[in-house]
């Protein structure tokens, strides 16, 4: 993580997020991808992957491809960084905890695939 | 007579309506897709946050709505041609019509339960903000004194916005089967909120995963783009910041 950088806030959808990409930890994926893989809208993970980007648990790169070859735009890829999926999984754990010792429950819709 | 002031009423109330529309559209089909998705629960839960972003989506505009609302009915304060008696009349039954049902679907849509509800009233307040959308046009019309070519209502442009419509919505020769239309310009203006620096990235990025969405879903994918735009740019910005504090540290 980068210096003086405080953890990303783990909100339902990016918890959501995470687990979606932590299905397998080096694969990358694009960002419609990633909405349909987390049950969330599309469209809305932008500020969310724009966030663990900067944290510095998630890279982005575009997609090494001819637009006219594939015949679509290229893609923007995220995957984890070198420890990210590793930092990623402990700041899951440790709101999965605090949810279980709360009496909160999720009201997400989507939530049903974290149990 | 200030023409200025009518001018932007018009414009403001002309572009509300186009939102509202768009609110109304997505509303019903939300509830089209809540009442098919009856017995499966995964299906329906998704739905319901969709749901609960085109409920947002609504409540943002109906917040724009209140202040359109002052500016158009400041209309009348200057309108005193017999002519448009009768209209201004019409005007000021429609803003009291429409304030109730603003109240009603705001209360309504607080309530997912009754999602039909909403959606109708949601709808009937866009036909009443229409309505008030052509008097308030038809009265900058007649009174501005400018040739009518000028201020058709096609040619009506969004407020504070620098860029055209034929610059929002003509496609990019550059980009391969870029999307277009009012997706495409939606994500154009979701670019021109963020940060000058990362605009060229995020826009290619936005018309690449829409692009790779069902044509059918665009519209409301470019839509919770356009909404999350803010967030993004609050994100953007603090990351500027620290970057531009690093390097002053160094």
């Amino acid at each position: 993580m980068p210096p003086d950088r405080p953890p990303p806030r783990m909100t339902m959808p990016t918890q959501l997020v995470l687990r979606a990409m932590l299905q397998n930890p080096s694969k990358p994926m694009y960002g419609l991808e990633i909405s349909e893989a987390a049950g969330l809208p599309s469209g809305t993970t932008s500020p969310m992957l724009a966030r663990l980007e900067q944290v510095g648990w998630l890279k982005s790169y575009w997609e090494d491809a001819d637009p006219r070859r594939e015949g679509r735009p290229r893609r923007r890829y995220y995957r984890f960084s070198e420890n990210g999926a590793e930092l990623a999984r402990d700041a899951l754990a440790r709101a999965y905890q605090a949810t279980r010792g709360s009496s909160w429950r999720p009201g997400l819709a989507g939530t049903e695939q974290m149990t | 007579m200030n023409t200025e002031r009518r001018a932007t009423a018009a414009r403001e109330a002309y572009d509300l309506t186009r939102w509202l529309r768009l609110s109304g559209t997505l509303l019903h089909q939300t509830h089209d897709h809540l009442a098919k998705a009856d017995g499966n629960l995964d299906t329906k839960s998704l739905i319901r946050s969709e749901a609960r972003l085109e409920r947002d989506n609504a409540l943002i505009v109906m917040d724009m709505a209140i202040s359109n609302f002052r500016a158009a009915r400041a209309l009348d304060l200057d309108l005193v041609h017999p002519r448009l008696s009768p209209a201004i009349a019409d005007t000021r039954l429609q803003l009291t019509g429409v304030r109730r049902t603003l109240d009603g679907a705001t209360l309504l849509i607080g309530d997912l339960s009754d999602l039909r509800g909403a959606t109708l009233a949601v709808a009937a307040f866009a036909r009443s903000v229409e309505a008030t959308a052509d008097l308030a046009y038809e009265f900058f019309r007649l009174y501005s004194g400018q040739p009518r070519t000028i201020w058709r209502r096609d040619a009506v442009q969004p407020v504070q916005s620098t860029v055209s419509a034929a610059d929002l919505i003509s496609s990019d020769d550059e980009d391969v089967a870029a999307v277009t239309g009012v997706p495409g310009a939606l994500v154009t203006v979701a670019t021109l909120m963020l940060p000058a620096s990362r605009r060229t990235r995020y826009r290619e990025e936005f018309r690449s995963d829409l692009y790779e969405d069902e044509p059918d879903r665009r519209l409301g994918h470019a839509t919770r783009i356009a909404l999350t735009a803010l967030p993004l740019r609050i994100s953007l910005m603090r990351e500027l910041r620290a970057a531009r504090r690093q390097e002053n540290d160094r």
